[in-house]
């Protein structure tokens, strides 16, 4: 009997230090969130996106180290309004979509920065290639939904630069000619929903 | 050599330098007026996509030669004989086969073979890759018609129902993939070869009625 009540203790105390550990879990609003990016071509920019994408979203302002991201981004989806460049994106040339359908970003840690600001390290993986990225980003907080008040909706954003050819996304021969731009601006921008 | 026969085979050259020509033409259309995909590739992609492009625009010419060779043309047959008119179109219709696959394996074979993702704006890619897989049935129906078991009044109808489709969605096809109509030469080019092929395709169509309604008229007079 006394066996019995050691390990119920002992069962409620790892299920409540669990929870308490284990951040909020969000869901990606994909229809009210975006993945964009912009490059030069000679003189312009060139804007584009990623339709298809998916996130598993972990956070809690109160304690960001608990907070993970997994975002994976499905590399056919792109579009930049051209559908003979988006084909061309899709190439070898460029993202080899055929032999890396996705890329991801999974973080290792969160830290916050002061007021909205906060810090995601983590690995970003594009091709073949994975390389550790320090990403800011800003939390704009938590309210409740208007059309539903039972579901809460967090808001995120994040804007970096990426260095495409670090990642082997082009050989760097247009890059050369002054034709594409090597940095990647990104502009992500998330609504994720959660139970209230 | 009679006159009347050195007449014939100064018209079967003629018609001959003409058909070089015109192919000619339509081969150089894509190098003479190149689309911006073609800046982004070098050395043998470049070399691919352009001979894609390039045998593209040669099917379109031969898919109205072809039309031009069964319109039974009085001036035409009075200087060329029939039998090696139809053994024109016969060689002509292989060599479209043939083609239509090769263009589509020559384009993507330039863009490393990746595909396009089903969604609308690929439509004219899609209607393209249709049109080759439809137009080498016909030809492989022609082609192998006995040994398909298809009698030659079926498919002598299913022809003459097909081919017309078949030459509208390669026009369709190549007036919306292609940014070379964008120059005025090509387009001109272009919207004159579709308008011959109707032209002949109507011709066709209003003299084989006329001869169906003359039939059936001499029928009722018995």
């Amino acid at each position: 009997m006394k066996q019995k009540i050691v390990y119920g203790i002992f069962i409620i105390a790892f299920v409540f230090t669990a929870t308490q550990a284990m951040a909020k879990e969000w869901k990606l609003d994909a229809n009210h969130s975006v993945v964009q990016f912009g490059i030069t071509h000679i003189f312009s920019t060139v804007y584009g996106n990623f339709s298809d994408f998916n996130g598993d979203i972990r956070f809690d302002p109160a304690n960001p180290g608990a907070g993970r991201f997994d975002f994976t981004v499905q590399v056919n989806s792109v579009n930049t309004g051209n559908a003979k460049r988006d084909n061309h994106l899709r190439s070898p040339d460029f993202f080899d979509a055929g032999k890396f359908p996705v890329m991801r970003f999974v973080s290792s840690g969160i830290t916050h920065k002061g007021g909205k600001n906060y810090v995601v390290t983590g690995e970003m993986t594009l091709k073949n290639t994975t390389k550790v990225m320090e990403i800011p980003f800003v939390f704009h907080g938590t309210a409740p939904s208007p059309f539903d008040k039972r579901t809460q909706v967090a808001g995120f954003d994040t804007q970096f630069t990426l260095d495409r050819l670090a990642f082997g996304v082009g050989s760097g021969k247009f890059y050369d000619m002054g034709v594409v731009g090597k940095d990647v601006h990104v502009t992500i921008s998330v609504e994720a929903l959660g139970d209230k | 050599m009679k006159p009347k026969v050195f007449g014939k085979y100064m018209f079967r050259g003629a018609v001959l330098g003409m058909a070089v020509a015109a192919l000619g033409a339509a081969a150089w259309a894509p190098v003479l007026y190149e689309s911006q995909s073609l800046y982004y590739k070098f050395g043998l992609e470049k070399v691919m996509l352009q001979a894609g492009k390039s045998i593209g625009w040669v099917v379109l010419v031969l898919m109205v030669g072809q039309v031009l060779l069964v319109a039974r043309s009085v001036f035409l047959e009075r200087r060329i004989p029939l039998k090696l008119l139809m053994s024109l179109h016969r060689g002509c219709g292989t060599l479209i086969g043939i083609l239509v696959l090769v263009h589509p394996l020559l384009i993507l074979w330039a863009d490393g073979f990746s595909l396009f993702p089903l969604e609308r704006r690929y439509w004219p890619e899609f209607l393209g890759g249709f049109t080759a897989v439809f137009v080498a049935a016909i030809v492989a129906a022609s082609k192998f018609r006995t040994r398909l078991h298809i009698g030659y009044k079926s498919w002598q109808r299913l022809h003459r129902i097909c081919t017309p489709v078949a030459v509208i969605l390669a026009f369709v096809h190549a007036w919306f993939v292609s940014e070379t109509f964008h120059h005025m030469v090509p387009r001109t080019g272009l919207f004159i070869a579709a308008g011959a092929a109707l032209a002949l395709f109507a011709g066709i169509y209003i003299r084989r009625h006329a001869g169906r309604a003359k039939a059936g008229k001499h029928g009722e007079e018995k």
